[in-house]
């Protein structure tokens, strides 16, 4: 039973650049029906493990399997049309596109649709567009960005682009959502309303766009918010697992606390 | 539907990706067209053929609007591009007899799969650096042109283009190409529009905005900017086909290297990153041009001590300039007008 909950699991990987070894030797399950968050102090290798589970960067050693299929060495977009989608750090969205093209661009993968139907757009084109047109609907209701349908992405606020960007991610249907630091740089509202939208991607009954709640791997500074809305924390210290559980073991794990507050009594 | 977008609610979502939602845009669109193919009643001569030339310099434009506006992949070959579909379509005319309107798709066909030969290495690079490549591939087509192929193409003596004929119907007057390039113009223009607006072009630009991005939501981006590439150049080869059709015989001197750099150029001037750019792009091009055309002789009678060289420089100055003051005041160029007109329009009659 245990083994089937995994969605995507990271064997032994190791990662270096020149003569960083940015991940050495972690081992990470992924079940399907969990938040996990990574945590850890600077340069400790989280971005990396989703560097790596994307696609960006070859680990050197070890395996990523995703639902049983290794995805080591297979091309970024492959391994999004295989159910992995993304945010980023910095925000990583299509400045020259509106909120509504932005969103649609995640259904790229679903849009059976070849360019010389583009050249027409009457007919099997605009079916295409206006029925993942209405898919995108969903999600904008769902994250509330109706206000900026039309708007060009250039314009909006910070949190809202936060926001629009978790939307594409979400237009992709994944099965497995990476999101990277979606807090960072958010006052205390928004805050506050990307935890609810982290959750309710998880405890939503989803009916119209996506089948099936994704797995959420959320890489997170925010301590509060980590501890809030994981349900298992894995931290990380150079490169390597040093501890992983519930929120409260991890709360009380000296490793843990070492790596973040340094040896020294206190 | 109402005369007035303001106010104007979507009930489907067709009608959210329209491009035409009132009944004055479709008033307007049909009076643009009635405005179009009555040209040649009140324009002749000159004047005329100088339409027919912002057409297929229209067509071409489209071309490199996909490549540079949409995709960011900066050409400096389109020039070659132009030329290579030119001389595809005058060889088949010329050597096997085909008729034109046969000749003209293979032109695009041929450009297109010369640019993805091209393209295969050239994608590799991003933004300015795909420059070089580029201009090599309009120097490789000088190279097949003028010696591989010059049994065939009589190198720099030039090819004679036969004038297109369609079911006995000759287009061997202005008044009548004029009505061939207008229609195919505003054909080529709406598919690239429709392009842009489908999924490919939203791809498109993504790889342009942010590849690494693209790539992780699942875009191939090597496909897509050769995709980019090969529509990119058959536009440039179906442009070419038109042109050198229109002037009867071409030779390698006609596709200059600063042509290339004038596709480029004018793309800033009239925007980059929208089909309306590429239109006012080459309609400012070539009327320009045009207009260096018509003030050198007259400068040069007046300075008559300089030689004749303000005819042959005044057209490179003006040019130059007239892109470095478009870079300092409106680097989005005319099509960045167009659209804050549009948005004023759309709230009409409120401010905001």
């Amino acid at each position: 039973m245990q083994e089937n909950r995994v969605i995507l699991s990271l064997e032994d990987i190791y990662l270096s650049f020149g003569g960083v070894q940015a991940l050495a030797g972690v081992n990470i399950d992924i079940k399907k029906d969990e938040i996990l968050a990574l945590i850890g102090p600077n340069g400790s290798g989280k971005t990396s493990i989703l560097n790596s589970i994307s696609g960006f960067y070859r680990p050197q050693k070890g395996n990523i399997y995703l639902k049983g299929k290794r995805i080591n060495n297979i091309k970024p977009s492959k391994i999004a049309a295989m159910g992995v989608a993304r945010t980023f750090q910095n925000l990583a969205l299509y400045r020259g596109l509106s909120t509504v093209d932005n969103i649609l661009s995640g259904r790229h993968i679903m849009m059976k649709q070849s360019f010389l139907s583009g050249f027409l757009y009457f007919g099997p084109a605009l079916k295409t567009e206006v029925e993942h047109r209405r898919q995108v609907e969903y999600i904008m209701d769902f994250l509330e960005l109706e206000p900026y349908r039309h708007q060009h992405v250039g314009v909006l606020p910070y949190g809202v682009r936060k926001r629009v960007e978790l939307g594409r991610a979400l237009a992709m249907e994944p099965k497995v959502l990476l999101l990277d630091e979606p807090m960072a740089g958010m006052n205390m509202e928004e805050k506050e309303d990307m935890a609810r939208y982290v959750l309710d991607i998880r405890e939503a009954k989803w009916e119209t766009v996506i089948k099936e709640s994704p797995a959420i791997v959320l890489v997170e500074h925010e301590m509060d918010v980590v501890m809030g809305i994981a349900e298992r924390v894995v931290a990380l210290d150079w490169g390597k697992k040093i501890a992983e559980g519930t929120p409260d073991e991890i709360k009380n794990n000296q490793a843990v606390i070492k790596a973040y507050l340094g040896e020294e009594e206190y | 539907m109402k005369g007035r977008p303001c106010g104007v609610f979507d009930v489907r979502y067709s009608q959210d990706r329209a491009i035409l939602r009132t009944k004055t845009h479709w008033a307007l669109f049909i009076l643009f067209l009635i405005f179009l193919f009555t040209i040649p009643i009140f324009l002749k001569g000159h004047l005329l053929s100088l339409g027919i030339i912002i057409g297929t310099t229209m067509i071409a434009m489209f071309g490199a609007q996909v490549m540079v506006g949409y995709t960011m992949q900066i050409t400096l070959g389109h020039a070659g591009f132009v030329g290579f579909g030119a001389y595809v379509s005058a060889l088949l005319t010329h050597h096997l007899g085909w008729n034109f309107f046969f000749a003209l798709p293979m032109a695009g066909l041929g450009a297109a799969l010369y640019g993805l030969i091209i393209g295969t290495s050239t994608v590799r690079c991003k933004g300015l650096y795909m420059v070089i490549p580029t201009i090599s591939a309009h120097f490789i087509f000088f190279y097949l042109v003028n010696e591989v192929f010059k049994k065939w193409t009589f190198g720099s003596e030039g090819i004679q283009c036969a004038t297109p004929v369609l079911f006995g119907f000759a287009f061997n007057t202005d008044f009548r190409y004029f009505y061939l390039v207008a229609i195919l113009t505003v054909i080529m223009g709406l598919a690239a529009k429709n392009l842009v607006r489908t999924k490919t072009g939203r791809a498109f630009v993504a790889i342009r905005d942010n590849d690494i991005a693209a790539e992780v939501m699942g875009i191939d981006i090597y496909r897509y900017k050769l995709l980019a590439f090969a529509i990119g150049n058959f536009y440039a080869g179906i442009g070419g086909a038109l042109w050198a059709h229109y002037v009867t015989y071409i030779n390698t001197e006609f596709f200059p290297i600063l042509d290339t750099v004038y596709y480029v150029a004018f793309l800033i001037v009239g925007g980059l990153g929208s089909i309306m750019g590429a239109v006012f792009a080459a309609i400012f091009w070539r009327v320009l041009g045009e207009g260096v055309n018509y003030v050198a002789p007259i400068l040069d009678n007046i300075m008559a001590g300089t030689g004749g060289n303000i005819v042959s420089s005044m057209g490179l100055i003006t040019f130059a300039v007239v892109t470095m003051l478009f870079l300092i005041f409106e680097p989005r160029g005319i099509a960045h007008r167009w659209e804050l007109f549009k948005q004023s329009y759309r709230l009409h009659p409120f401010n905001y």
